[in-house]
């Protein structure tokens, strides 16, 4: 239970206030949310009782600069639905989150920095070669970064930081995202997104680790064409180490991916 | 800390804790409408508010969130006690039912149009995205936000789309408001939570974590210590009273197996301790104190581990017979463990409990063996419906219990006041005079709410403490800890010459009851006796089995056994048609019951009795599967544009009954007020579905007059007269039928009345509308005639009386038709088209029968799709909240679905009806696995059919 809410008046306040035992609340779909709880007693992590409100200090702004993307961290998934200037595939992958109650609550910032291994918006992020900009609570210094750096593991140093915007640059090729549910609010088995271009493929899978992944083995065979179909399925599928749960077998996690994958690269290619 | 924000357009100051929950926050200042149905999960939407004018989950929020901001509820938008456009919508559109969550959708849609004047169906599913909707399905919302765009413009717009029926009556076969939909859309005080009073304890539960073991010792002194507990319950200090907890007519045909708290506990999830304190925070505190100390024994989870040699006995006490002990019962007592209790069978129903078996049964008629010799053709197939589901209404499962000097009131959730009264008085061991069950509104049953499963803990604990006192389950509780029904293992044998007529029918029903007996034996006999009497055939033959195991409880659900036995006979008729070369279609025509057919093989299915033969009096589906054939072009190939994808198309016949003839029993009462208006009193337990509004139209219909002349009390046990409660579909025809001879008998008294004060003879007097009695001379009012009785020298007040019994079947039947597109690279299944063709007989509430029969389908479309509670090796159930459950949302409605309501007039039915809820929830697994097959070629004969299971079917997963 929260007992303690500390409410800065401005984001430099809030990176004084940030210490190894208070949280960010900005909309509240990861700090309140009773599953997200659970886990932390899970994984033998205190429950969360302090909080930092960050919920008005956060920008909310889309701002198209020459032709990078700049999407302020407190934005919220249905804000970015409706905005205008968003790419579709983006809109698509906060779509994919079924309840608008919750789209109307979670924070591009909030999804980014849960790091849950079934968010939506961090593969699709990751296709469109994201570069995210956070401020560092001990310098307060700006630091931009990509966003697949961020999410690494090995960074959980900069867990403590707070996440301001998201850079998109332009890039080349359709970029696509898939899920395979078992019903159409049902937690996903697999997470799937894929950009190819002339110059680059990128593919990237949720729910298949305990973190979004990017398949860079076989990105250039799917540039070259050396991996494509079944052939490319079979190698997704070699690739990843997905765990049995309630959404599926590892032998269907495995075979959902590769195909999930393979359809996607071949509709990109396609130019759909 | 002091708060201050606008709530509902007015600037409120409040002191509360910062990290206090925004959704007790609210509630606490009196917003009623906001409900908690799942736990902080946020899924269910019963929480939704606007807060700064967007629609979010109230439950995921702190109070400090709000701190100068605007909040909008539900309580917005009725001024002056009137339901605004949307509101008025929604209950003509017949989507109020149960309606716990019915003022957040209310909020919701009139955001939804606040955003977008005219909204497409796309739209629509958007905004109800974040809302589950368990009873009357999602379908029924896009007629309501159409009219209340229509209402927007002229307040008094007609629902148009849902049918109405016979011309010469006004209410019944009408569209018109439901009785109790007005304060459920407005988000009133109308559940037990809204009854608690200050200073009224709480009661919580410790439950087990094991699924089989002894208590070898349980110490509550610690917990006792802590200030504000009142009392904590154990085996050590409660009466050692055996019951069943199946609100069933007694004597009823369950064993009597469990007490307050046992010394085995049989189930992860069972009772151990019951902690009555102060706060929910003492509680939980104090149960954290209770040190138990476990002997943990083996469990057996499924059919076959229960009935495997030597399996782990699950109820391993002394057996006893009430009447009928069979003739080895001393044989079976040679040996019993005095720490397992005892199990009282109130009558032999082939139970033996040294085998795991709580009940079994064998019946048939003709002679099976012939029937299958002279057959041509033969399928024997086994189905396994053996995935457990669960009820999961929205409002979780509620008692509050308080003393009225020596008299225990009870306010409940309940199918049944009655059996919760009569049961109660059996465990505390007082007299039912000493007890008032007030059925509340109730937000959603579906069976699990025939079950007493917390009211007599509660209950006791009140009784012996004197403290009021409220429990609620959990969500957790309402998977590991309720009702539900019965996974089975379904083998069917059919016979049939080369011209497809069946020569011989047979099942072998094993079902799974977990670890206590309620509906043990009429579940599994159910599955055979709502899906065999569909066919006729000469030669039947049926066995049941069921296996006590250490799996979640179960009991009732809506269609009981029927879904069930309907799927595995349905499938195995379309697996035959196949095997023969026939079109399905023509299969069923070829096989099926028709009007004035003679069930005889319902001698041999009465529910823990003996059963009579019965002729199908009224029986419309033949209508059914012409008019369903020709809306889904039944015959054309459909052809998908995606090359992976492939489309099929399947038709299946289902059957319920109405109530239970010769077991229910149905009372109700009407008195005239003073000013010529009436006051109804049912028995019946109106869960939502309309029985209220379906009993003040008999009376209105009878008696002439507005309904809104017509108010009604029903579920009360102090108040109304018995009635058996809502369950096996009763409710039209058992206690609607009730109040009809109630009106007809108070008409009968207001004639003679009238007679005398109009001076005129009898027969010259008729009833008209409205509210009058008419003569060849003069007329006289109903208010006039009330002022005449109720003077000082009048006759005395005129009321009626309705007494309701039955021999007489009237059997609901419908053919359901879908058609499914089948990605064979995903194994995604969608069903494109689903239409749900039904004979209620005469639908008395027609836009609510809609929505009950779109509620049942998308139910087990959801049983049959994606629903399933799962467990881990040791008996832990794992997905215990409703999204990791699988519960279906407007995302998976089908692209088309439509019900169509066939009218047929049957002869003992109240104006000709039948019951509507339940059989719409016995057609879709059937018809979707027929559709599979027809698509892609594969039979789905294990529920659910989740995309990992086609693919594993299709031998694509090694």
């Amino acid at each position: 239970m929260i007992t303690e809410v500390l409410k800065p008046a401005s984001l430099a306040e809030a990176l004084t206030l940030k210490d190894e035992n208070n949280y960010y609340l900005s909309g509240g779909t990861q700090i309140n949310w009773t599953p997200a709880r659970a886990e932390r007693k899970i994984k033998g992590k205190p429950s969360i009782e302090k909080v930092i409100l960050v919920q008005d200090l956060l920008p909310k702004d889309i701002i198209k600069q020459d032709s990078d993307l700049f999407i302020g961290a407190g934005i919220t998934l249905q804000e970015l639905i409706d905005a205008p200037q968003t790419p579709e595939v983006l809109k698509k992958a906060a779509g994919l989150i079924a309840s608008r109650n919750i789209r109307n609550m979670a924070t591009l910032g909030g999804n980014i920095a849960a790091n849950r291994p079934d968010s939506y918006i961090i593969p699709c992020l990751i296709a469109l070669k994201a570069q995210i900009k956070i401020t560092e609570t001990k310098t307060a210094e700006s630091v931009s970064m990509s966003l697949e750096d961020y999410i690494s593991p090995k960074k959980n140093d900069l867990k403590n930081n707070l996440i301001e915007h998201i850079m998109l640059p332009r890039v080349e090729g359709v970029c696509l995202i898939d899920t395979a549910l078992k019903s159409s609010a049902a937690y996903p088995a697999v997470i799937a997104a894929v950009r190819v271009s002339a110059r680059d493929a990128v593919v990237a899978l949720g729910c298949v680790s305990d973190h979004v992944i990017r398949l860079k083995e076989i990105e250039p065979n799917i540039l070259d064409n050396s991996l494509s179909g079944d052939n490319l399925a079979a190698a997704v599928a070699d690739l990843i180490n997905p765990q049995s749960d309630l959404t599926g077998s590892i032998a269907y996690k495995k075979y959902i991916s590769g195909s999930m994958v393979a359809h996607l690269v071949a509709l990109s290619k396609k130019g759909a | 800390m002091i708060l201050n924000f606008t709530l509902n357009n007015t600037p409120r100051e409040v002191y509360t804790e910062q990290g206090e929950n925004l959704r007790e926050l609210l509630y606490r200042m009196g917003i009623n409408s906001l409900r908690n149905s799942d736990d902080g999960y946020a899924f269910a939407g019963s929480d939704s508010i606007l807060f700064n004018g967007k629609i979010v989950s109230s439950s995921l929020m702190i109070a400090a969130q709000v701190q100068g901001k605007d909040i909008k509820t539900v309580e917005s938008l009725s001024k002056n006690g009137m339901l605004s456009p949307v509101q008025s919508a929604m209950v003509d559109a017949g989507v109020v039912q149960s309606a716990y969550n019915i003022p957040a959708a209310a909020l919701i849609l009139t955001d939804l149009l606040d955003r977008i004047s005219k909204p497409t169906k796309e739209d629509i599913k958007d905004a109800m995205s974040g809302v589950f909707i368990r009873d009357s399905g999602y379908e029924q919302f896009y007629n309501a936000v159409d009219l209340a765009i229509k209402r927007k413009k002229d307040p008094k717009y007609k629902n148009t789309l849902p049918p109405e029926f016979r011309d010469d009556l006004k209410f019944v076969g009408k569209v018109k408001s439901k009785v109790d939909g007005a304060k459920l859309v407005k988000g009133e005080r109308l559940f037990v939570e809204d009854r608690r009073e200050q200073g009224s304890a709480v009661l919580k539960m410790l439950r087990s974590p094991h699924a089989s073991a002894y208590i070898k010792n349980i110490d509550t002194s610690e917990a006792l210590k802590i200030p504000g507990v009142e009392t904590i319950l154990t085996h050590k200090n409660t009466p050692d009273v055996w019951y069943t907890q199946a609100g069933q007519g007694f004597p009823e045909p369950s064993p009597y197996d469990r007490r307050l708290f046992g010394e085995k506990v049989n189930h992860v999830g069972d009772r151990v301790a019951a902690v009555v304190a102060d706060t929910h925070k003492i509680a939980d505190l104090a149960l954290s104190k209770i040190k138990v100390e476990y002997e943990v024994l083996d469990h057996v989870m499924t059919i076959d581990e229960a009935s495997a040699p030597g399996a782990p006995l699950i109820h391993n006490g002394e057996i006893f017979y009430r009447v009928g002990a069979p003739n080895d019962l001393e044989e079976q007592n040679l040996k019993f463990d005095t720490r397992d209790g005892k199990i009282k069978y109130p009558f032999p129903i082939g139970g033996n409990p040294r085998k795991n078996i709580a009940a079994s049964v064998s019946g048939g008629i003709g002679d099976m063996e012939k029937g299958f010799a002279e057959a041509d053709v033969i399928v024997e197939r086994e189905y396994q419906p053996e995935s457990h589901i669960q009820c999961t209404p929205l409002e979780m499962h509620s008692v509050y219990t308080k003393m009225d000097g020596d008299r225990l009131i009870m306010h409940c959730s309940t199918q049944v006041p009655f059996h919760v009264r009569r049961i109660t008085a059996s465990v505390l061991g007082i007299s039912e005079n000493k007890i008032q069950v007030i059925k509340e509104r109730v937000g959603g049953g579906y069976g699990s709410k025939q079950d007493i499963l917390l009211e007599e803990v509660c209950a006791f604990a009140t009784h012996s403490t004197g403290r009021a006192i409220f429990h609620q389950y959990s969500r957790k509780e309402e998977f590991e800890s309720c009702s539900t029904r019965k996974p089975m293992k379904i083998r069917v044998k059919l016979g049939a010459k080369k011209n497809g007529k069946l020569t011989g029918v047979y099942m072998d029903v094993k079902a799974n009851a977990g670890p206590y007996g309620a509906h043990a034996l009429t579940v599994p006999m159910n599955a055979c006796s709502k899906s065999l009497p569909l066919f006729l055939c000469d030669n039947f033959g049926f066995d049941v089995t069921v296996f006590y195991s250490n799996a979640s409880p179960t009991g009732a659900y809506q269609g009981y056994g029927a879904p069930k036995g309907s799927y595995a006979l349905q499938m195995a008729a379309a697996e035959l048609a196949k095997k023969l070369g026939m079109d399905p279609l023509e299969f069923l025509e070829l096989n099926r019951v028709h009007e004035g057919s003679m069930l005889e093989i319902l001698k041999c299915l009465g529910e823990g009795r003996e059963g009579t033969a019965a002729p199908a009096e009224s029986c419309g589906l033949g209508p059914a599967l012409e008019q369903g054939a020709k809306m889904i072009q039944w015959g054309r190939k459909e052809k998908s544009n995606d090359p992976d994808v492939k489309i099929g198309k399947g038709v299946v016949i289902i059957q319920q009954g109405s109530g239970l003839p010769g077991l229910d029993q149905s009372n109700a009462m009407i008195k005239m007020m003073g000013d010529g208006t009436f006051m109804l009193f049912s028995g019946g337990a109106d869960l939502g579905t309309g029985l209220d509004t379906v009993s003040v139209k008999m009376a209105s219909e009878t008696l002439q007059t507005e309904m809104d002349n017509v108010s009604i009390l029903s579920g009360d046990t102090d108040n109304t007269p018995f009635d058996t409660g809502a369950y096996a579909s009763s409710g039209t025809y058992f206690s609607g039928s009730a109040a009809l001879l109630a009106a007809q008998d108070i008409k009968a008294k207001i004639l003679e009345a009238a007679s005398t004060i109009m001076d005129e003879p009898l027969e010259n007097l008729k009833i008209q509308y409205p509210g009058k009695v008419v003569g060849k001379k003069d007329e006289l009012t109903y208010t006039e005639l009330a002022w005449h009785t109720q003077a000082g020298e009048g006759q005395g007040q005129l009321m009626g009386l309705g007494h309701f019994t039955t021999d007489k079947h009237a059997f609901p039947y419908g053919a359901h038709f879908a058609q499914v597109a089948v990605n064979k690279r995903t194994g995604a299944i969608k069903v494109q088209k689903y239409y749900a063709l039904q004979d209620a007989g005469m639908p008395i509430n027609p836009e609510l029968a809609q929505g009950q029969i779109f509620g049942g389908v998308l139910k087990s479309i959801g049983h049959t799709l994606y629903e399933e509670l799962v467990y881990d090796s040791k008996g832990r159930a794992l997905n215990t909240d409703l999204r990791s459950y699988g519960v279906p949302m407007i995302g998976d409605v089908p692209e088309d679905f439509q019900v169509k309501l066939i009218h047929t007039d049957d002869p003992y039915g109240p104006y000709g009806a039948k019951s509507i809820s339940e059989i719409a929830t016995n057609g879709a697994a059937p018809v979707i696995a027929n559709a599979i097959h027809d698509a892609i070629g594969i039979w789905m004969r294990k529920w659910p059919f989740t995309p990992e299971s086609v693919l594993r079917e299709l031998k694509k997963l090694g």
